[in-house]
């Protein structure tokens, strides 16, 4: 019995899914399915055998498997303990109240008086009237789902049975009647017939004396008389033979209609075992035995499904209608004990313990008296926990492993027995993977190296969504992105304006920029830039130093070398305009001799370039322009006499007579790159 | 009160030699060759320099010291920088005139400005 009963608890504690809020699919078990529940794992099992025998208590009763607390059951494993639909319905029995006691008192015993009236001790026998009545009234309250008003109608349905039954019994005896009448009516016909052949063929013999012995012979029937006598005696056998099949059919109604009646009240009391209603059970199983005396109480289950192998393996007996009382009588006492070690363990503040010890006793007798009226402020101190618990599942469900932690903080306040050992090393293991994943995604970044950054990263959000490192790391990450990316615009800004001694000034920031980018180009952008200006600044102090050493015309020199190369800088530019004060003479003869080069006019741009190294006999800039004119005057190389065409044998581009040369006395303002 | 005096008096004399002096020197004036005579106005460098474009197409006859050669064409025209009022001009020697010019030495010349400004000369002497 202990032994049916351990397996059978896991069982029923399952069967809210069933009872209550399963719906079967039409999909069968083979097809894999998301029930959204905890630690539930899908079989894939062959929809072959399961889907073969569609009948009550067959395959689609969950099978429960109490070494590993589950229940299989079409295709899915449950843990029972652990599923997000029983923690929510167990959540919803602590937000509760109890229930009115009066209303619960005055329900309770209503079935208690039908008990009463149902028992073998009860005064002048079970008195199933009375207890109908009582069950009929049961039956308003709300809490009773009507189910009473089932148990009556079962009852009933007994009733016109019985009445079927008597209405036949009666018919076979009336059967029976008619039966022996016809076959009398038979006797009784045939013996007037042989009275009449013997009467006759007596007076044939005395009318002829001489033939006496003609007289003793049967005088032969004539074929119309021997037919007419079988055809009265085949009718009366086809009657009889008849009203005896009517007799048989009507017995074998009366046999099937009570097995009928049977398996029905007994499936009543099945769905009522398997709906966790054990009061109902209880009185169904009473009430059956006091309708069908015959003594047969074996219930009639189909052969191998779930339910008869259940009761087969574990008891090793057919069950039987007894077998269903005593389990629930058994339940409703380990319901009974667990709300008792529940009311302990709570004022203990072991509420772990305690809110198993509830949830099973919730799992079993969810309709029972002593679950329903438990009192609110008792079930409070357990509801918090069951919240926390059942938020802690899904942060670690959903991998938000922050928020677990704060949840098993808070439990571990309150709860005194609560083994956060499990959480905790989840939230741990999980930290410590994330944080390796980021300490590789921050390497990687200071690398360059995008695509093991992208991985990491990846990796990382896998582990724990939420970390708030992770979220830390991803925006400086963009927010570094963003930097970089602004960085090396501006840097695209600036060598567009050839702002190259802004460049210049920035050339570690944006040299780091532009590294971690990992974008060549800008590195050789950079790069250019950066030895323009270097070779610029080496130039500019050149000529400081010149400068400083008396010989303005080379500093200025030097300067307007490197102009031509780096029009744009604003530093040279300045340099070359301040030497350009006491440069003026020198730097009118230069502007003078360019113009009068660009124009042609070979004869005077030369004699500007002698005057220029009159002023600074050691400027590079004269003497190459001096050679530059001289050589078109007189090509001193060409030892074959074939002279250049000189400039002057060429039509002029401008008149000079009407556009004079401006006032070269005033220094040229080319020195001076506009901005 | 002095007396008279008649004949050939010394300030006589002196007129009859000083008028032979004078028509002597007209007669050297005269004859001399024409060769020795340098064409042209007188150049002004400073002119050269703010606006030579008036002065192109004219012969002058410029004054001045050689500062360096720039050039030795191939057939023997030779280019110099000579300084005329301190001012360093370009001035070009054709082939055909094949007096020595060393630098330092002081010419005067009789040169034809062109178009570009370039100082030809035409004849020369050492002034």
């Amino acid at each position: 019995m202990k032994k049916l009963l351990l397996s059978l608890l896991p069982f029923a504690a399952s069967l809210p899914l069933y009872a209550q809020v399963f719906s079967p699919g039409e999909s069968g078990g083979g097809a894999p399915a998301n029930n959204g529940g905890d630690n539930t794992t899908i079989i894939n099992n062959n929809g072959g055998n399961q889907q073969k025998s569609k009948s009550l208590l067959g395959n689609d009763v969950p099978f429960v498997d109490p070494g590993s607390e589950t229940a299989q059951w079409d295709g899915k494993l449950w843990n029972v303990t652990n599923n997000r639909l029983f923690r929510a319905r167990f959540e919803k029995y602590l937000a509760a109240p109890e229930d009115s006691a009066a209303k619960d008192k005055a329900y309770r015993e209503l079935l208690q008086g039908a008990m009463k009236n149902l028992a073998p001790t009860h005064p002048g026998g079970p008195d199933i009237a009375a207890a109908m009545r009582k069950l009929a009234e049961a039956a308003n309250h709300p809490i009773d789902a009507n189910l009473c008003g089932s148990i009556a109608q079962a009852v009933y349905s007994v009733v016109l049975h019985r009445k079927n039954e008597a209405r036949l019994t009666k018919l076979n005896r009336d059967l029976e009647v008619m039966r022996q009448n016809k076959a009398w009516n038979y006797e009784v016909a045939a013996a007037a017939a042989a009275t009449r052949e013997k009467m006759e063929n007596q007076s044939a013999g005395g009318g002829g004396g001489a033939n006496g012995a003609q007289a003793t012979q049967p005088k032969p029937k004539t074929a119309a008389e021997t037919t007419g006598e079988y055809t009265r005696a085949g009718g009366y056998i086809k009657q009889i033979v008849e009203i005896e099949a009517a007799r048989v059919a009507n017995a074998a109604k009366m046999t099937a209609s009570e097995l009928k009646s049977k398996v029905e009240f007994q499936a009543l009391i099945v769905q009522l075992f398997l709906q966790r209603r054990f009061e109902h059970v209880i009185l169904g199983c009473r009430i059956y035995r006091n309708l069908y005396e015959d003594g047969d109480s074996e219930l009639k289950l189909k052969e191998g499904s779930d339910v008869e192998k259940m009761f087969t393996r574990t008891t090793g007996t057919t069950p039987t209608v007894s077998a269903l009382d005593a389990l629930s009588n058994e339940f409703i006492r380990e319901v009974d004990e667990g709300v008792i070690a529940f009311e302990y363990l709570a004022d203990k503040r072991e509420l772990e313990s305690a809110s198993k010890r509830l949830s099973e006793a919730f799992m079993l007798g969810e309709y029972l008296p002593r679950m329903r009226t438990l009192p609110r402020t008792k079930k409070e101190k357990l509801l918090a926990f069951v919240r926390d618990s059942n938020q802690l599942l899904s942060a670690i469900e959903v991998k938000d492993y922050g928020l677990a932690e704060e949840v098993v903080n808070r439990i571990g306040k309150d709860a005194k027995d609560f083994d956060y050992s499990k959480p905790r090393a989840a939230i741990e293991v999980a930290r410590s993977t994330s944080r390796l994943h980021i300490q590789a995604a921050r390497s990687a970044a200071l690398k360059g190296d995008e695509a093991k950054l992208s991985e990491s990263i990846k990796a990382a959000v896998e582990i724990w969504p939420t970390n708030p490192e992770l979220r830390q790391f991803s925006d400086k990450v963009a927010a570094y992105g963003d930097s970089v990316s602004q960085e090396l615009n501006s840097l695209d800004t600036l060598i567009a304006q050839k702002n190259y001694r802004e460049v210049f000034r920035n050339k570690e920031k944006f040299a780091g920029y532009a590294a971690t980018s990992g974008k060549k180009e800008y590195i050789d952008k950079l790069k250019t830039v950066v030895d323009q200006v270097a070779e610029i600044e080496m130039v500019i102090n050149g000529s400081s130093r010149l400068e400083k050493a008396g010989d303005p015309y080379g500093a200025w020199e030097a300067l307007k070398e490197i102009q031509k190369t780096h029009p744009d800088d604003n530093e040279l530019n300045s340099n070359l305009t301040r030497l350009s004060e006491s440069c003026a003479d020198f730097i009118t003869a230069v502007n003078d001799a360019k113009k009068h080069e660009e124009s042609r006019r070979t004869g005077v741009g030369l004699s500007a370039w002698l005057r220029a190294e009159q002023i600074y006999p050691n400027s590079k800039l004269a003497r190459e322009g001096i050679d530059r004119l001289a050589n078109i005057i007189l090509p001193e190389n060409d030892r074959l006499g074939n002279q250049p065409p000189r400039p002057s044998d060429a039509p002029e581009e401008a008149n000079p007579f009407l556009t004079p040369p401006p006032d070269s006395a005033t220094p040229s303002v080319s020195t001076v790159a506009p901005r | 009160m002095s007396r008279r005096r008649s004949g050939l008096q010394p300030a006589h004399i002196i007129g009859a030699t000083a008028f032979l002096a004078l028509a002597g020197v007209g007669f050297w004036y005269f004859t001399k060759p024409k060769a020795d005579k340098l064409n042209g106005t007188p150049f002004m460098a400073d002119q050269y320099q703010t606006s030579y474009i008036g002065m192109r197409g004219n012969v002058y006859v410029a004054t001045g010291t050689i500062d360096k050669q720039l050039r030795f064409g191939p057939d023997g025209s030779r280019l110099f920088s000579v300084k005329m009022s301190g001012i360093p001009l370009p001035v070009l020697v054709p082939s055909s005139i094949t007096e020595n010019i060393q630098v330092g030495q002081e010419f005067q010349m009789s040169v034809l400005m062109e178009k570009d400004g370039l100082l030809r000369v035409q004849s020369l002497r050492k002034s």
